[in-house]
């Protein structure tokens, strides 16, 4: 391009834009979920508006009338003009990746915080390690239909919270690779 | 003549309390008088019923086991209370116990364990400070 101000003006309204988007959506999801206790996440969400409320001022200086206008004109290009369409397009490419994993993107839930981890533990505890107590106890007592039942059950919360865990992260179609684990499953209770 | 020792039990899963009743009643004197499925109706059934033992799950809706440890014991300071959690004991248990427990017991113990971990409470004696109550006290005395 004859006239790089022109690109660094284009990109730097985007950074903005797009950023500022960021930021607010951030800080909404935390608002409407009363998650202010996510430190991790405010710090980002207001990252995000300060650089592109700094790089709209950048853009406004670029189009404003004015004496100094053109001096700052003839000095855009290079490498912070390249970085600025960077930032924009990583904007953009993250408004366009929001909108396929919606609910891993969440606000504060991008930060998988100490409160989610307390939870996901929680639930793992209710749905499968009182039903694996309940068996254990039946298999003690001899009681052959309580533990059944009881194994039955919990083998279909397990598989319910897995399902919603892939859910919940974006993942709805698993591809042949997806199913290849680390190592084989040793059916021995960690160390 | 064989005195059973009252126990109440409290977790929000029924398949649970229903075997660890048939445990206590198979492995052990003990006759269950009641069951709650979260802390309030802990709380207040422990009032009404004052039994012999109480067995207290940690994670329950409502208020959990360690916000109606301090109730339970402030009202019953002779009550056994032994808590039986899926948490690993080194996680809760020490908070369990000075907030008034007896005893921790991690849920997936063998049965014929837990029961005797309660009966070993009453073989140790009356609780401290605390005369035991009733048919209790004429058997641990």
């Amino acid at each position: 391009m004859s006239s790089p101000w022109l690109l660094d003006t284009l990109a730097g309204a985007l950074v903005a834009v797009s950023f500022v988007a960021i930021g607010l959506a951030f800080l909404a999801q935390m608002l409407h979920e009363h998650r202010w206790t996510s430190g991790m996440a405010v710090a980002a969400a207001l990252i995000f508006v300060v650089v592109g409320v700094r790089s709209g001022l950048n853009t406004v200086a670029l189009v404003r009338p004015g004496p100094q206008t053109v001096a700052l004109r003839a000095a855009v290009g290079g490498w912070a003009t390249a970085l600025d369409v960077v930032a924009a397009l990583a904007g953009l490419y993250y408004w366009t990746l929001r909108s396929g994993f919606r609910d891993y993107v969440r606000g504060a839930r991008l930060f998988n915080d100490l409160r989610d981890r307390q939870q996901e533990a929680m639930e793992i505890h209710d749905n499968v390690v009182q039903g694996l107590a309940v068996a254990q106890m039946a298999l003690d007592l001899g009681e052959e239909e309580r533990l059944r039942a009881a194994l039955d059950q919990t083998m279909a919360a397990a598989r319910d919270i897995i399902s919603r865990r892939l859910g919940s992260s974006g993942v709805t179609t698993v591809d042949d690779g997806d199913l290849r684990r680390r190592s084989a499953a040793s059916g021995r209770a960690p160390a | 003549m064989r005195i059973l020792r009252s126990v109440l039990i409290v977790d929000d899963t029924p398949q649970l309390r229903t075997v660890l009743g048939i445990a206590l009643a198979r492995y052990g004197d003990f006759e269950v008088v009641g069951e709650a499925g979260d802390g309030n109706s802990a709380i207040r059934m422990a009032r009404t019923l004052n039994p012999d033992v109480i067995l207290l799950d940690l994670a329950m809706p409502g208020m959990g086991g360690l916000e109606v440890l301090p109730h339970i014991r402030m009202s019953l300071p002779g009550t056994r209370i032994v808590v039986l959690s899926g948490f690993m004991a080194d996680a809760v248990g020490m908070r369990a116990l000075e907030l008034g427990a007896d005893d921790y017991v991690e849920k997936g113990s063998p049965a014929r364990d837990i029961v005797a971990r309660i009966e070993a409470l009453f073989a140790a004696g009356d609780r401290a400070g605390c005369s035991a109550r009733g048919g209790v006290s004429a058997m641990t005395g």
